[in-house]
Protein backbone atom coordinates (compact mmCIF):
# COMPACT_ATOMS: atom_id res chain seq x y z
CA UNK A 1 0.00 0.00 0.00
CA UNK A 2 1.14 3.52 -0.74
CA UNK A 3 0.33 5.56 2.36
CA UNK A 4 0.60 9.32 2.39
CA UNK A 5 1.12 11.07 5.71
CA UNK A 6 0.65 14.74 5.14
CA UNK A 7 -1.10 17.97 5.92
CA UNK A 8 -0.64 21.66 5.43
CA UNK A 9 0.33 22.50 9.01
CA UNK A 10 3.73 21.95 10.55
CA UNK A 11 4.42 20.28 13.88
CA UNK A 12 1.45 17.91 13.81
CA UNK A 13 3.55 14.78 14.18
CA UNK A 14 3.69 13.61 10.56
CA UNK A 15 7.30 12.43 10.58
CA UNK A 16 6.92 10.80 14.00
CA UNK A 17 3.86 8.95 12.76
CA UNK A 18 5.48 7.90 9.47
CA UNK A 19 8.55 6.58 11.28
CA UNK A 20 6.52 4.68 13.89
CA UNK A 21 4.21 3.14 11.31
CA UNK A 22 7.08 2.24 9.00
CA UNK A 23 9.03 0.54 11.77
CA UNK A 24 5.91 -1.30 12.93
CA UNK A 25 5.30 -2.53 9.38
CA UNK A 26 8.88 -3.77 9.19
CA UNK A 27 8.44 -5.52 12.55
CA UNK A 28 5.49 -7.32 11.00
CA UNK A 29 7.84 -8.68 8.34
CA UNK A 30 6.70 -6.36 5.59
CA UNK A 31 9.11 -4.94 3.06
CA UNK A 32 8.53 -1.27 3.69
CA UNK A 33 10.24 1.88 2.55
CA UNK A 34 9.88 5.37 3.96
CA UNK A 35 9.91 8.32 1.61
CA UNK A 36 10.95 11.69 2.96
CA UNK A 37 9.15 14.13 0.69
CA UNK A 38 9.90 17.18 2.78
CA UNK A 39 13.10 18.61 1.29
CA UNK A 40 12.85 21.60 3.62
CA UNK A 41 13.11 19.67 6.89
CA UNK A 42 14.23 16.10 6.17
CA UNK A 43 12.97 15.05 9.62
CA UNK A 44 12.16 11.50 8.58
CA UNK A 45 15.62 11.04 7.09
CA UNK A 46 17.13 12.28 10.34
CA UNK A 47 14.93 9.91 12.35
CA UNK A 48 16.06 6.88 10.39
CA UNK A 49 19.69 8.03 10.25
CA UNK A 50 19.56 8.18 14.05
CA UNK A 51 18.06 4.68 14.09
CA UNK A 52 20.88 3.41 11.91
CA UNK A 53 23.46 5.04 14.18
CA UNK A 54 21.95 3.23 17.13
CA UNK A 55 22.05 -0.01 15.18
CA UNK A 56 18.37 -0.67 15.80
CA UNK A 57 16.77 -3.55 13.94
CA UNK A 58 14.91 -4.14 11.73
CA UNK A 59 16.49 -1.69 9.33
CA UNK A 60 14.02 0.51 7.56
CA UNK A 61 15.20 2.19 4.37
CA UNK A 62 14.40 5.81 3.69
CA UNK A 63 14.78 7.78 0.49
CA UNK A 64 14.07 11.35 -0.41
CA UNK A 65 11.81 12.47 -3.20
CA UNK A 66 11.05 15.92 -4.45
CA UNK A 67 9.48 17.85 -7.24
CA UNK A 68 7.33 16.85 -10.14
CA UNK A 69 8.79 13.34 -10.39
CA UNK A 70 7.64 12.37 -6.90
CA UNK A 71 4.66 10.35 -8.13
CA UNK A 72 6.77 8.44 -10.66
CA UNK A 73 9.37 7.71 -8.00
CA UNK A 74 6.68 6.39 -5.65
CA UNK A 75 5.26 4.18 -8.37
CA UNK A 76 8.72 2.78 -9.05
CA UNK A 77 9.21 2.04 -5.35
CA UNK A 78 5.80 0.39 -5.08
CA UNK A 79 6.98 -2.25 -7.54
CA UNK A 80 9.71 -3.36 -5.15
CA UNK A 81 8.14 -2.84 -1.72
CA UNK A 82 5.01 -4.06 0.04
CA UNK A 83 4.42 -0.66 1.56
CA UNK A 84 5.57 2.83 0.67
CA UNK A 85 5.00 5.40 3.40
CA UNK A 86 5.42 9.01 2.32
CA UNK A 87 6.00 11.87 4.71
CA UNK A 88 5.28 15.30 3.20
CA UNK A 89 6.12 18.71 4.63
CA UNK A 90 3.57 20.72 6.56
CA UNK A 91 2.46 22.88 3.67
CA UNK A 92 0.72 22.63 0.32
CA UNK A 93 3.69 21.33 -1.62
CA UNK A 94 4.25 19.88 -5.05
CA UNK A 95 5.26 16.64 -3.32
CA UNK A 96 2.01 16.46 -1.32
CA UNK A 97 -0.05 16.92 -4.48
CA UNK A 98 1.98 14.37 -6.41
CA UNK A 99 1.60 11.82 -3.63
CA UNK A 100 -2.15 12.52 -3.35
CA UNK A 101 -2.52 11.58 -7.00
CA UNK A 102 -1.35 8.02 -6.60
CA UNK A 103 -1.60 7.03 -2.92
CA UNK A 104 -4.05 4.44 -1.65
CA UNK A 105 -4.59 6.17 1.67
CA UNK A 106 -3.96 9.62 3.07
CA UNK A 107 -3.57 10.05 6.82
CA UNK A 108 -3.78 13.59 8.14
CA UNK A 109 -2.47 13.89 11.71
CA UNK A 110 -4.52 16.59 13.35
CA UNK A 111 -4.88 18.01 16.82
CA UNK A 112 -8.23 19.68 16.38
CA UNK A 113 -7.18 23.04 17.72
CA UNK A 114 -8.58 26.10 16.02
CA UNK A 115 -5.38 26.87 14.11
CA UNK A 116 -5.22 23.36 12.72
CA UNK A 117 -8.90 23.21 11.84
CA UNK A 118 -8.46 26.37 9.80
CA UNK A 119 -6.15 24.43 7.48
CA UNK A 120 -8.96 22.06 6.52
CA UNK A 121 -10.39 24.09 3.60
CA UNK A 122 -6.99 24.07 1.91
CA UNK A 123 -6.62 20.33 2.54
CA UNK A 124 -10.04 19.73 1.09
CA UNK A 125 -9.15 21.72 -2.00
CA UNK A 126 -6.08 19.54 -2.59
CA UNK A 127 -8.07 16.35 -1.95
CA UNK A 128 -10.92 17.39 -4.25
CA UNK A 129 -8.58 18.44 -7.03
CA UNK A 130 -6.65 15.18 -6.75
CA UNK A 131 -9.87 13.16 -6.77
CA UNK A 132 -11.06 15.03 -9.83
CA UNK A 133 -8.16 13.39 -11.67
CA UNK A 134 -8.31 9.97 -9.98
CA UNK A 135 -11.51 8.80 -11.63
CA UNK A 136 -13.01 5.81 -9.82
CA UNK A 137 -10.07 5.50 -7.45
CA UNK A 138 -11.30 8.15 -5.05
CA UNK A 139 -9.02 8.93 -2.12
CA UNK A 140 -10.34 9.50 1.42
CA UNK A 141 -8.54 11.74 3.87
CA UNK A 142 -8.30 9.90 7.20
CA UNK A 143 -8.07 12.34 10.08
CA UNK A 144 -5.98 11.02 12.93
CA UNK A 145 -6.17 12.64 16.35
CA UNK A 146 -2.48 13.20 17.06
CA UNK A 147 -0.69 14.75 20.02
CA UNK A 148 -4.01 14.91 21.82
CA UNK A 149 -4.02 15.88 25.47
CA UNK A 150 -4.32 12.97 27.90
CA UNK A 151 -6.78 15.03 29.92
CA UNK A 152 -9.92 12.84 30.12
CA UNK A 153 -12.10 15.92 29.70
CA UNK A 154 -10.50 16.80 26.37
CA UNK A 155 -13.12 17.18 23.65
CA UNK A 156 -10.63 16.35 20.91
CA UNK A 157 -12.35 13.12 19.82
CA UNK A 158 -15.70 14.78 19.35
CA UNK A 159 -14.08 17.78 17.70
CA UNK A 160 -12.31 15.51 15.25
CA UNK A 161 -15.57 13.81 14.29
CA UNK A 162 -17.22 17.20 13.86
CA UNK A 163 -14.38 18.30 11.56
CA UNK A 164 -14.70 15.13 9.48
CA UNK A 165 -18.43 15.68 9.20
CA UNK A 166 -17.98 19.28 8.12
CA UNK A 167 -15.54 18.37 5.34
CA UNK A 168 -16.89 15.64 3.07
CA UNK A 169 -14.16 13.41 1.76
CA UNK A 170 -12.55 13.11 5.18
CA UNK A 171 -13.20 10.54 7.91
CA UNK A 172 -11.99 10.43 11.48
CA UNK A 173 -9.96 7.38 12.43
CA UNK A 174 -10.97 5.52 15.57
CA UNK A 175 -7.46 5.53 17.03
CA UNK A 176 -6.26 8.55 18.94
CA UNK A 177 -2.56 9.17 19.55
CA UNK A 178 -2.03 11.09 22.75
CA UNK A 179 0.81 13.46 23.51
CA UNK A 180 3.25 11.29 25.47
CA UNK A 181 6.91 11.56 26.42
CA UNK A 182 7.34 8.04 25.07
CA UNK A 183 7.48 9.41 21.53
CA UNK A 184 10.31 11.80 22.40
CA UNK A 185 12.21 9.04 24.19
CA UNK A 186 11.81 6.66 21.27
CA UNK A 187 12.84 9.37 18.82
CA UNK A 188 16.10 9.98 20.70
CA UNK A 189 16.90 6.29 20.41
CA UNK A 190 15.79 5.99 16.79
CA UNK A 191 13.10 3.56 17.87
CA UNK A 192 9.37 3.26 17.46
CA UNK A 193 7.41 3.46 20.71
CA UNK A 194 6.51 -0.19 20.14
CA UNK A 195 10.20 -1.06 20.60
CA UNK A 196 10.82 0.59 23.98
CA UNK A 197 12.12 -1.89 26.53
CA UNK A 198 10.57 -2.20 29.99
CA UNK A 199 7.88 0.31 29.14
CA UNK A 200 6.22 2.41 31.79
CA UNK A 201 2.44 2.65 31.92
CA UNK A 202 2.47 5.74 29.72
CA UNK A 203 4.88 4.12 27.26
CA UNK A 204 2.67 1.04 27.07
CA UNK A 205 -0.29 3.25 26.21
CA UNK A 206 1.68 4.95 23.46
CA UNK A 207 2.74 1.52 22.18
CA UNK A 208 -0.82 0.24 22.22
CA UNK A 209 -2.04 3.30 20.35
CA UNK A 210 0.45 2.75 17.53
CA UNK A 211 -0.45 -0.94 17.40
CA UNK A 212 -4.13 -0.07 17.27
CA UNK A 213 -3.51 2.41 14.48
CA UNK A 214 -1.43 -0.12 12.59
CA UNK A 215 -4.27 -2.61 12.87
CA UNK A 216 -6.82 -0.01 11.86
CA UNK A 217 -4.85 1.05 8.79
CA UNK A 218 -3.35 -2.20 7.62
CA UNK A 219 -5.39 -4.88 9.33
CA UNK A 220 -8.40 -4.53 7.08
CA UNK A 221 -6.45 -4.50 3.85
CA UNK A 222 -7.15 -7.38 1.60
CA UNK A 223 -6.31 -6.33 -1.90
CA UNK A 224 -5.58 -3.07 -3.61
CA UNK A 225 -6.76 -3.43 -7.14
CA UNK A 226 -6.23 -1.25 -10.13
CA UNK A 227 -9.12 0.97 -11.12
CA UNK A 228 -9.18 -0.83 -14.45
CA UNK A 229 -9.13 -4.30 -12.95
CA UNK B 1 -28.61 21.20 44.60
CA UNK B 2 -30.55 17.92 44.88
CA UNK B 3 -28.66 14.70 44.44
CA UNK B 4 -29.20 13.40 40.90
CA UNK B 5 -31.02 10.05 40.73
CA UNK B 6 -29.05 6.93 39.94
CA UNK B 7 -29.34 5.63 36.37
CA UNK B 8 -29.60 1.87 36.25
CA UNK B 9 -28.75 1.55 32.56
CA UNK B 10 -25.60 2.64 30.82
CA UNK B 11 -25.81 5.77 28.70
CA UNK B 12 -26.28 5.26 24.98
CA UNK B 13 -23.13 5.53 22.94
CA UNK B 14 -22.97 8.05 20.12
CA UNK B 15 -23.61 6.29 16.85
CA UNK B 16 -20.26 7.22 15.39
CA UNK B 17 -18.47 5.52 18.26
CA UNK B 18 -19.89 2.12 17.46
CA UNK B 19 -19.94 2.46 13.74
CA UNK B 20 -17.16 0.56 12.01
CA UNK B 21 -15.47 2.85 9.55
CA UNK B 22 -15.01 1.72 6.02
CA UNK B 23 -11.26 1.91 5.86
CA UNK B 24 -10.71 0.31 2.54
CA UNK B 25 -7.81 1.98 0.77
CA UNK B 26 -8.41 3.64 -2.55
CA UNK B 27 -7.81 1.75 -5.75
CA UNK B 28 -4.70 2.43 -7.80
CA UNK B 29 -5.67 5.31 -10.05
CA UNK B 30 -4.91 5.31 -13.75
CA UNK B 31 -3.41 8.74 -14.22
CA UNK B 32 -1.19 10.10 -16.95
CA UNK B 33 1.44 11.73 -14.78
CA UNK B 34 2.84 13.58 -17.77
CA UNK B 35 -0.40 15.30 -18.68
CA UNK B 36 -0.54 19.11 -18.48
CA UNK B 37 -3.46 18.87 -16.04
CA UNK B 38 -1.43 16.81 -13.60
CA UNK B 39 1.56 19.13 -13.97
CA UNK B 40 -0.62 22.18 -13.37
CA UNK B 41 -2.26 20.56 -10.34
CA UNK B 42 1.14 19.67 -8.88
CA UNK B 43 2.64 23.07 -9.48
CA UNK B 44 -0.10 24.76 -7.53
CA UNK B 45 1.76 23.35 -4.54
CA UNK B 46 4.80 25.18 -3.25
CA UNK B 47 8.12 24.24 -4.79
CA UNK B 48 11.19 24.18 -2.60
CA UNK B 49 14.09 25.46 -4.68
CA UNK B 50 17.37 23.88 -3.64
CA UNK B 51 19.90 26.27 -2.12
CA UNK B 52 22.82 27.40 -4.23
CA UNK B 53 25.89 25.26 -3.90
CA UNK B 54 29.52 26.19 -4.22
CA UNK B 55 29.74 25.70 -7.95
CA UNK B 56 27.02 28.32 -8.33
CA UNK B 57 24.88 26.24 -10.63
CA UNK B 58 22.01 26.05 -8.19
CA UNK B 59 21.89 22.28 -8.32
CA UNK B 60 22.16 21.00 -4.80
CA UNK B 61 21.94 17.43 -3.78
CA UNK B 62 18.19 17.75 -3.83
CA UNK B 63 18.13 18.52 -7.52
CA UNK B 64 18.00 14.84 -8.31
CA UNK B 65 14.50 13.43 -8.28
CA UNK B 66 15.19 10.96 -5.54
CA UNK B 67 18.20 10.28 -3.42
CA UNK B 68 19.04 7.57 -0.95
CA UNK B 69 19.94 8.69 2.55
CA UNK B 70 19.97 5.49 4.49
CA UNK B 71 23.14 3.43 4.26
CA UNK B 72 20.98 0.36 4.63
CA UNK B 73 19.46 0.26 1.22
CA UNK B 74 19.53 2.48 -1.77
CA UNK B 75 16.59 1.42 -3.92
CA UNK B 76 17.36 0.91 -7.55
CA UNK B 77 15.51 3.24 -9.85
CA UNK B 78 15.50 3.34 -13.59
CA UNK B 79 17.54 6.26 -14.85
CA UNK B 80 14.65 7.42 -17.00
CA UNK B 81 12.64 7.92 -13.84
CA UNK B 82 15.22 10.26 -12.42
CA UNK B 83 16.03 12.34 -15.49
CA UNK B 84 13.05 14.62 -15.54
CA UNK B 85 14.16 17.80 -17.26
CA UNK B 86 11.52 19.78 -15.39
CA UNK B 87 13.16 19.06 -12.06
CA UNK B 88 16.65 19.75 -13.34
CA UNK B 89 16.11 23.45 -13.78
CA UNK B 90 14.13 25.33 -11.13
CA UNK B 91 14.01 28.33 -13.46
CA UNK B 92 11.44 26.45 -15.51
CA UNK B 93 9.01 26.59 -12.59
CA UNK B 94 7.11 29.82 -12.40
CA UNK B 95 4.30 30.37 -9.95
CA UNK B 96 2.98 33.90 -10.03
CA UNK B 97 0.14 35.80 -8.45
CA UNK B 98 -1.80 38.11 -10.72
CA UNK B 99 -4.09 40.93 -9.60
CA UNK B 100 -7.60 39.53 -9.28
CA UNK B 101 -8.85 41.55 -12.26
CA UNK B 102 -6.08 40.28 -14.53
CA UNK B 103 -6.77 36.76 -13.30
CA UNK B 104 -10.42 37.10 -14.27
CA UNK B 105 -9.50 38.51 -17.67
CA UNK B 106 -7.10 35.65 -18.27
CA UNK B 107 -9.79 33.16 -17.30
CA UNK B 108 -12.25 34.79 -19.66
CA UNK B 109 -9.81 34.71 -22.56
CA UNK B 110 -8.94 31.07 -21.88
CA UNK B 111 -12.61 30.22 -21.59
CA UNK B 112 -13.46 31.94 -24.86
CA UNK B 113 -10.65 30.04 -26.57
CA UNK B 114 -11.62 26.75 -24.88
CA UNK B 115 -8.07 26.73 -23.64
CA UNK B 116 -6.35 26.93 -20.27
CA UNK B 117 -5.10 29.89 -18.29
CA UNK B 118 -1.60 28.47 -18.13
CA UNK B 119 -1.43 27.94 -21.85
CA UNK B 120 -2.61 31.47 -22.63
CA UNK B 121 -0.24 32.94 -20.05
CA UNK B 122 2.67 31.02 -21.53
CA UNK B 123 1.81 32.23 -25.01
CA UNK B 124 1.56 35.81 -23.79
CA UNK B 125 4.92 35.69 -22.04
CA UNK B 126 6.94 34.52 -25.01
CA UNK B 127 7.30 37.79 -26.96
CA UNK B 128 7.84 40.31 -24.15
CA UNK B 129 10.19 38.07 -22.21
CA UNK B 130 12.36 37.34 -25.24
CA UNK B 131 12.34 41.03 -26.13
CA UNK B 132 13.32 41.99 -22.60
CA UNK B 133 16.18 39.49 -22.63
CA UNK B 134 17.35 40.89 -25.97
CA UNK B 135 17.31 44.40 -24.52
CA UNK B 136 19.32 43.29 -21.52
CA UNK B 137 21.85 41.54 -23.70
CA UNK B 138 22.20 44.82 -25.62
CA UNK B 139 23.01 46.54 -22.34
CA UNK B 140 19.62 48.17 -21.80
CA UNK B 141 17.42 47.92 -18.76
CA UNK B 142 13.93 49.02 -19.80
CA UNK B 143 11.47 49.87 -17.03
CA UNK B 144 8.54 47.54 -16.53
CA UNK B 145 5.03 48.73 -15.80
CA UNK B 146 4.30 48.59 -12.10
CA UNK B 147 1.50 46.27 -11.10
CA UNK B 148 -0.64 46.89 -8.04
CA UNK B 149 -1.68 43.47 -6.90
CA UNK B 150 -4.01 44.30 -4.03
CA UNK B 151 -5.07 41.80 -1.41
CA UNK B 152 -7.01 39.41 -3.63
CA UNK B 153 -4.81 37.69 -6.17
CA UNK B 154 -5.06 34.93 -8.69
CA UNK B 155 -2.35 32.30 -9.02
CA UNK B 156 -0.93 30.87 -12.23
CA UNK B 157 1.70 28.15 -12.33
CA UNK B 158 3.76 27.64 -15.44
CA UNK B 159 6.44 25.36 -16.75
CA UNK B 160 8.51 27.48 -19.09
CA UNK B 161 10.26 26.09 -22.16
CA UNK B 162 13.98 25.79 -21.51
CA UNK B 163 14.97 28.67 -23.80
CA UNK B 164 12.42 30.96 -22.17
CA UNK B 165 13.63 29.90 -18.73
CA UNK B 166 17.17 30.76 -19.82
CA UNK B 167 16.02 34.21 -20.93
CA UNK B 168 14.20 34.70 -17.64
CA UNK B 169 17.26 33.69 -15.67
CA UNK B 170 19.43 36.11 -17.65
CA UNK B 171 17.00 38.98 -17.08
CA UNK B 172 16.57 38.28 -13.37
CA UNK B 173 20.29 37.92 -12.76
CA UNK B 174 21.39 40.96 -14.74
CA UNK B 175 18.60 43.08 -13.39
CA UNK B 176 18.89 41.84 -9.82
CA UNK B 177 15.15 41.33 -9.94
CA UNK B 178 12.66 38.88 -8.45
CA UNK B 179 11.45 36.22 -10.87
CA UNK B 180 7.75 36.49 -10.05
CA UNK B 181 7.85 40.30 -10.21
CA UNK B 182 9.32 40.28 -13.70
CA UNK B 183 6.81 37.76 -14.97
CA UNK B 184 3.84 39.53 -13.40
CA UNK B 185 4.87 42.91 -14.82
CA UNK B 186 5.30 41.40 -18.26
CA UNK B 187 2.13 39.39 -18.19
CA UNK B 188 -0.42 41.92 -16.90
CA UNK B 189 -0.15 44.43 -19.80
CA UNK B 190 -0.25 41.56 -22.28
CA UNK B 191 -3.42 40.19 -20.69
CA UNK B 192 -5.00 43.66 -20.80
CA UNK B 193 -4.15 44.05 -24.49
CA UNK B 194 -5.38 40.60 -25.43
CA UNK B 195 -8.56 41.07 -23.41
CA UNK B 196 -9.37 44.20 -25.40
CA UNK B 197 -8.59 42.43 -28.65
CA UNK B 198 -10.35 39.14 -28.08
CA UNK B 199 -13.17 39.94 -25.66
CA UNK B 200 -14.13 43.61 -25.79
CA UNK B 201 -13.72 44.18 -29.53
CA UNK B 202 -15.16 40.87 -30.54
CA UNK B 203 -18.36 41.26 -32.53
Amino acid sequence: MQLLVGGVKGGTGKSTLAANLGIERARHGKKVILVDADPDQESLSDYIANRDEHGALPSVPVVQAKGSTTAKSLQALARDFDDVIVDCGGFDSIELRQAALISHAWVVPLNPSQMQIWTMPKLKTVLDEANAMRGNAQLTGWLLGMRISTNPYSSAKDDLRAVAKAFPGFQALRTIIHQRAAFEKAEKLGLAVTELEKPSTSERRARDAIRELHEELFGSITTVRSANA
Amino acid sequence: MPKPPLRLTRPARPEARNKQLDLRPALSPEIDLNSPEVQAFSLRGRVIVPPLVEDGRGEGVLASGIQARSPVLAPRLESSERDDPVVDDPWRYAAIKLPALSGRKLSEIADRRCSKRTRVALELLQRPLRELARNHRAGECPPLRRVSAGVSRSGVSLILPQDLADDLRYVVETRGAVKAQVLTRLLVPEIDALYIKEILRRP
